[in-house]
């Protein structure tokens, strides 16, 4: 029988992702009838999906990256001495700013 | 070379080349997930862009010896791991914290019961608020355990691949991702973010 420690340590540690079947399957049961350790899994989930949420919206500015591309791009050719063909993609390609 | 996907089977041996045309669809694929794992890590925005491009610059000078052993991705990313724990050194972000099984051992009895019930989060962490407190929480965490929650639950990469970047085993990766969950939800509960 695993105890309430074990479980949520199983969780928080995506222990179950290596966990054999019966390990699996004694969790699901114990989440079945523990609320607690149903709750301790619903707030880590919580936790990762506002994660996403935040980085995703707040820290890649299309500005930045067209310009830090630039940046870069640019020190590419510094080597190279030659200008490779413009790269194809889903954005645009990058300007001065 | 997005994403999931395998890379270009000669990709390799054009970055091995320092094809520029390769590193440049290298740099176009993956510099908007670099910089924000960079944000994530805690870096400020000057900073992430800084450590971004120092990345990218070490990825070129180093282009000559990438054999293809692992995905351009997962090698990417380890140098941005090392600058990361370069800049936070510097910035002396790794603050010393409280030991943080400990306070994970607190919540249960001797027979592994929970004695201080988790409450739920749900509801509070909607607000953009909740998420600014989440950025701060993650302030203090040392910076191995914050890569390891950036790349798993952003960055959403898988274990062997982050085992790699961080050059740690299945276990250890266990172990740091269990330390950086249980501080952030210590830290959410301590500022009373609760549903």
């Amino acid at each position: 029988m695993q105890s309430c420690r074990d479980i949520a340590y199983l969780i928080a540690s995506d222990g179950l992702e290596r966990a054999g079947w019966l390990t699996r399957l004694l969790v699901r049961l114990h989440l079945l009838y523990c609320r607690r350790c149903r709750r301790y899994a619903a707030d880590l989930d919580t936790i990762g999906r506002v994660s996403r949420e935040t980085w995703d919206i707040a820290s890649v500015d299309s500005q930045t990256v067209q310009r830090l591309e630039r940046a870069i791009t640019d020190q590419v050719l510094g080597k190279s001495g030659d200008r490779p063909p413009e790269t194809s993609g889903d954005r645009a390609e990058p300007s001065d700013a | 070379m997005r994403g999931g996907a395998a890379d270009p089977p000669d990709l390799a041996a054009r970055i091995r080349a320092s094809d520029p045309k390769a590193i440049q669809e290298v740099v176009h694929a993956y510099l908007p997930q670099i910089l924000r794992a960079a944000r994530g890590a805690g870096l400020d925005a000057q900073l992430a862009e800084d450590v971004t491009q120092s990345a990218f610059g070490t990825f070129i000078a180093t282009a000559p010896r990438f054999e293809g052993r692992s995905r351009v991705r997962t090698w990417l990313f380890g140098i941005l791991y090392r600058k990361i724990a370069e800049a936070r050194r510097r910035l002396r972000r790794d603050a010393r914290m409280e030991d943080i099984d400990a306070v994970f051992e607190q919540q249960f009895d001797a027979s592994g019961s929970w004695t201080r019930p988790p409450r739920p989060v749900d509801a509070a962490l909607e607000a953009s608020e909740v998420r600014r407190e989440i950025e701060g929480c993650l302030e203090g965490v040392p910076t191995k355990q914050r890569m390891a929650f950036v790349l798993r639950e952003i960055e959403e990469l898988d274990t062997e691949e982050i085992c790699k970047i961080l050059e740690v085993t299945r276990t250890n990766l266990g172990v740091l991702l269990h330390r950086a969950r249980t501080r952030l939800r210590e830290c959410l509960e301590t500022k009373g973010i609760r549903g």
